[in-house]
This record gives structure tokens, sequence and C-alpha cells, in this order.
């Protein structure tokens, strides 16, 4: 076939093509890609805050009757049957505490009679 | 024949493998990055499970402060709160008890535990939970408290 001016050819059809579905391709993949990375981040960061909370709880239990730990934090923190649960993240509580709901800010941590009671200042 | 069009495919067909080359290149990297953080928290998660353990296991004196294996939720071995003396009584209460119930009243039934209390004298020395395989990964505490006289050295080790 004679090729005529303004005709494209097969080839750069195909070409752009591919192109346009390569592109689709990474989009969709760094959208997942970055989906995931941001679940991972939250994980990690809700978990060393949850830990923290925790490690604490179990300091204020292990030093006994009349002890008090104040804590600064910049999330919401629920106690709930020897759970700390920060965000989506939940780790467990050794020792006895009370449960509780609490707001972002000073938490004040008290051994009262070998139970400790959590309350925002 | 039209050579133009058959060097533009070969170029095409060229740019298309360097291209997924790099893209799979790429895709493996981010892989190995986020199974190593995901590696890097569950190692966080161990750490923080032992030290929870250990500090209930040897600062504490349980509850009830004067437990037995039959009314235990606590496991804590200190003779009692300040002391850092650890009960010889609590220790043998805790040597007799199921390894899973320790292992339930811990929040470490994800990991399996082994205790070992290496006291002065080689007699009141004690072993409790599994003994650790070679190719595990593990995280192991060790403290120092009063125990039988003298002092012993008590090391945890969580693995799985």
């Amino acid at each position: 076939m004679k090729q005529k001016k303004g005709q494209v050819a097969l080839e750069t059809i195909a070409g752009i093509g591919i192109i346009l579905f390569m592109f689709l391709i990474v989009s969709v993949d760094s959208l997942n890609k970055s989906i995931t990375q941001e679940t991972v981040e939250n994980l990690v960061k809700d978990g060393a805050r949850c830990r923290t909370i925790a490690e604490n709880i179990t300091s204020a239990y292990v030093q006994g009757k009349y002890s008090k730990i104040e804590i600064s934090t910049e999330f919401d923190v629920n106690i709930l049957g020897n759970e700390v649960s920060v965000g989506n993240t939940t780790c467990p509580v050794l020792g006895r505490v009370q449960d509780a709901v609490l707001e972002k800010g000073i938490i004040v941590l008290k051994n009262s009679d070998g139970i400790v009671v959590l309350e925002n200042e | 024949m039209n050579k133009k069009g058959q060097i533009a495919t070969y170029d095409l067909l060229f740019a298309i493998i360097i291209f997924m080359g790099i893209f799979v290149l790429m895709n493996s990297i981010w892989v190995e990055n986020y199974s190593n953080a995901i590696k890097k928290e569950e190692t966080k998660r161990m750490q923080f499970s032992a030290k929870q353990a250990m500090k209930i296991f040897v600062d504490s004196s349980g509850y009830p402060a004067d437990w037995t294996s039959g009314n235990v939720e606590i496991p804590g071995l200190l003779r009692e709160y300040g002391a850092k003396k650890i009960s010889n009584e609590k220790i043998t209460e805790l040597a007799g008890m199921d390894y899973d119930a320790i292992r339930s009243l811990l929040k470490i039934e994800e990991y399996d535990f082994f205790l070992s209390i290496d006291a002065l004298g080689e007699s009141h020395d004690q072993n409790i939970g599994t003994v650790v395989p070679a190719n595990s990964k593990a995280v192991q505490l060790e403290r120092v408290r009063y125990y039988q006289g003298g002092a012993a050295s008590i090391a945890l080790t969580l693995f799985k």
C-alpha cells in the first residue's frame, strides 16, 4: 500500500499503545506500594507508641504501691482487658491495670493498691 | 520492504527490555526493604515481650503475693515487693506449672521460652521451658538477683 501524507505507521501506534500501557502499570504499582508503605509506617509508629505505654504500665506495677509515672502523648490511648490500643495496634500489658479511655496530652499512671490506674491530667 | 519501520520496532523492543529490567530491579529492592521493615518490627515486638516477662519475673512478687501454681495470675518471683531476693518456693511452683499456662500468663503464646537460673550452688540451678534450637530467632535477657544465699544469674530467652 502506498503511504499517504497524514497516515501514521502501525509501529508508531503500537509504540504509543505500549508506552501508555507501561505507564498504567507503573502508576497502579506505585499507588499500591504507597498504600502498603503507609500501612507499614503506621504499624511501626503505633507499635512503638503502644509498647511505650505498656512498658510504663508494667513499670508502675512492679514499682509497687503509690508509685506514679507521668507521660506525655500526642495520641489517644485505650486500655481494655489488659491490652493497650493505639491506632490500629494493640499490645499486651503484664501487671494489673484498670480499663481506661485516654485522650492525648499528659497521662498519669498511679499504682493504687497494686492496680495501675491511668488518668488524663 | 520498509526498513524504517523495522528499525523503530527494534528500538522499541530494546527500550521495553531495559524498562522491564529496571522495573523488576526497583520492585525487588522495594520488596526487600518492605520485608526488612516487617522483620525489624517483629524483632522489636519480641524484645518488648521478653522485657515485659523479665520485668514481671525479677522485679515483682506476682499476684497474689503468695501465689501458687493453682491460683497464680502474675508469676513474679520476688519474695516481696522491693526485695531483690528471689523466692525459692515460687521458683519451685513455676517449675511445676504447665509450659503453655506460663506462656499464657506472660502473654507470649506466639513464642517459646527458656528460663535459666544459674545460682551460686549448682544444686539450686533451675531450668524452665524448652531448650533453644540452634537456628531459631531468639532474644535473650539476663539479670542478677539474690537467690539462695548468693547472686544468681537469671536468663530468659524468647525464641521462635
